[in-house]
């Protein structure tokens, strides 16, 4: 069965590594040591050369709206009465693509935004998107561990 | 490459889809079996390839399949290609059936549907999807099409009315065969009222998830003619997966990179197609097909389903005949059998409610795994009418 009480807790063993830069602090990404490629999701060799020797570098949090959407509906309890809420496809400048939380203050395709993580209430990061100048916690502060 | 004219698609066969099923994927996969060896009066022993898509099999697999139905094939294939395994199973089966390996391929997707299947599915349907789409309101692919369907009305300036007119066309589709899980008739009102899922998605751009199975018989064409079978001829196929990986956005499937080839080998173009079948799991997709498949030129579906009628007897491009997963429902892996099925039917028969008058010729097309941030597979058939 599904446990319900909280977000989704499941994530890959490499997500620690997610986990731990966030503790300290750092947006870190997996870089790839041999061709510099930086890769998002996590993955255990680079996708680029193929090669294992990967590095978690703290790398830029800044990138630009793709698309979003506003998620009315989900599979999840927990969700039923935060939502709706906003996410996006944010194009980092260091070249992934990453799903975020979307504050309310940059729903536009091409808005700049800066990404923060932070644990949700299962533990585990979640990446958060917002106009540069404005911390997140607060429009998202249901979804945040206490 | 070598034709795929000498074989035919025989026994089009659906069974009837329910929004909640407590039977497994095995009994489905197993009566829809029996429904092909009804159909064609075929036996067991005859059936030497079994060929399966299903998401909710497991932990069986198309080797259980054996043994529950007590056959003995020299040759199996189970597709984890999800909404484009219809078309890549019947190329598999054709290339099998031409060498010799097998001589008549049973290909079936089939799933169920618990209270807890689509949920288990979305939770953990790719470790991309686990990590980095999932834990974002557990919104499952309306999340990722909802952003995949904005960018392309901002691109090409598509309108919520353009998705509309796909969905109302096939919902008449589908009052017209009598067959789906929304039976009564949607109007564009009903449409662009309908409550927000995932914006600018709304209920009636996502599909419902139900228990089914939809599958084929493959063999040569002459075997279909000494059996005097009617069969659909195979003309062209073609699949490509992880096409466009450098896209930010997706707005354009593999399809691109062979219908050329397929409308080479069908010796054809997309004029000379009577109808098409595109894989529906939302209308946005339909309109990226419509576009790579030739039907109208990147960007201009929205402005192409405006001017074509899509019903099955509005004289413009019947399109998704039978009403699409949108208005029958989404049977896990079988409705990548749906479109490849109804091509079938309706190339092999004269006289369905849905019939599309005088067509000799159909086209079929998959789409399927969203492994991050769009689906992977692509795949497409292009098909005949057999002996008249």
């Amino acid at each position: 069965m599904n446990n319900q009480s909280g977000p989704p807790a499941e994530r890959s063993s490499l997500w620690q590594q997610v986990n731990q830069a966030a503790g300290e602090g750092l947006f870190k990404l997996q870089v790839c040591s041999s061709c510099d490629v930086v890769q998002y999701p996590p993955q255990e060799f680079c996708h680029h050369c193929l090669t294992s020797t990967l590095l978690w570098r703290q790398v830029s949090p800044l990138g630009a709206v793709l698309s979003w959407t506003t998620i009315h509906a989900g599979t999840n309890r927990f969700f039923k009465d935060i939502l709706p809420l906003h996410t996006g496809m944010i194009k980092l400048d260091c070249g992934p693509v990453l799903i975020a939380y979307l504050a309310a203050d940059s729903l536009h395709t091409g808005s700049r935004v800066r990404i923060t993580n932070k644990p949700d209430k299962s533990g585990q990061v979640v990446f958060f998107a917002a106009s540069p100048d404005t911390d997140p916690a607060i429009e998202f502060s249901d979804l945040l561990e206490e | 490459m070598l034709s795929y004219n000498d074989i035919a698609l025989v026994a089009a066969t659906s069974l009837p889809y329910e929004r909640r099923s407590e039977r497994s994927a095995a009994w489905f996969i197993g009566t829809a079996f029996a429904r092909m060896l009804e159909a064609t009066g075929l036996q067991k022993h005859d059936i030497d390839g079994l060929a399966i898509a299903s998401f909710t099999l497991a932990p069986d697999s198309v080797v259980s399949m054996t043994e529950y139905l007590d056959i003995s094939p020299g040759w199996l294939e189970q597709a984890p290609m999800g909404g484009a395994a219809g078309p890549v199973i019947a190329r598999r089966a054709a290339r099998a059936v031409q060498a010799g390996d097998a001589n008549i391929v049973a290909c079936i997707g089939a799933d169920t549907a618990t209270a807890d299947t689509f949920v288990d599915l979305v939770k953990n349907f790719s470790r991309f999807s686990t990590d980095a789409v999932y834990p974002y309101c557990a919104g499952g692919p309306n999340t990722i099409f909802s952003m995949i369907t904005r960018n392309y009305m901002e691109k090409y300036g598509a309108e919520r009315e353009d998705f509309g007119r796909i969905c109302i066309a096939q919902r008449e589709n589908a009052l017209a065969a009598g067959t789906a899980v929304f039976n009564t008739a949607l109007s564009m009102d009903d449409y662009l009222n309908a409550r927000p899922i995932s914006e600018p998605l709304h209920l009636f751009d996502c599909v419902m998830p139900v228990a089914g199975a939809d599958g084929f018989l493959v063999m040569t064409v002459d075997r279909a003619e000494s059996l005097s079978l009617p069969y659909a001829r195979m003309l062209a196929a073609g699949e490509r997966h992880n096409a466009w990986f450098e896209d930010d956005v997706h707005f354009r499937g593999g399809w691109l990179l062979y219908r050329d080839q397929m409308y080479e080998q069908a010796g054809i173009g997309p004029g000379d197609i009577d109808f098409l079948q595109t894989y529906d799991d939302y209308p946005v997709i339909s309109m990226i097909q419509m576009e790579d498949l030739g039907f109208c030129n990147k960007g201009a579906a929205a402005e192409f389903v405006r001017t074509q009628p899509l019903t099955w007897n509005g004289g413009g491009l019947p399109h998704n005949t039978r009403g699409g997963q949108l208005s029958a429902g989404q049977a896990g892996a079988a409705g990548g059998f749906l479109g490849t099925v109804e091509t079938i039917r309706q190339l092999t028969s004269t006289g369905l409610p849905n019939q599309v008058a005088a067509a000799k010729t159909g086209m079929a097309s998959g789409y399927g795994m969203v492994n991050y941030d769009r689906c992977l597979c692509t795949s497409a058939v292009i098909l005949g009418r057999g002996s008249e």
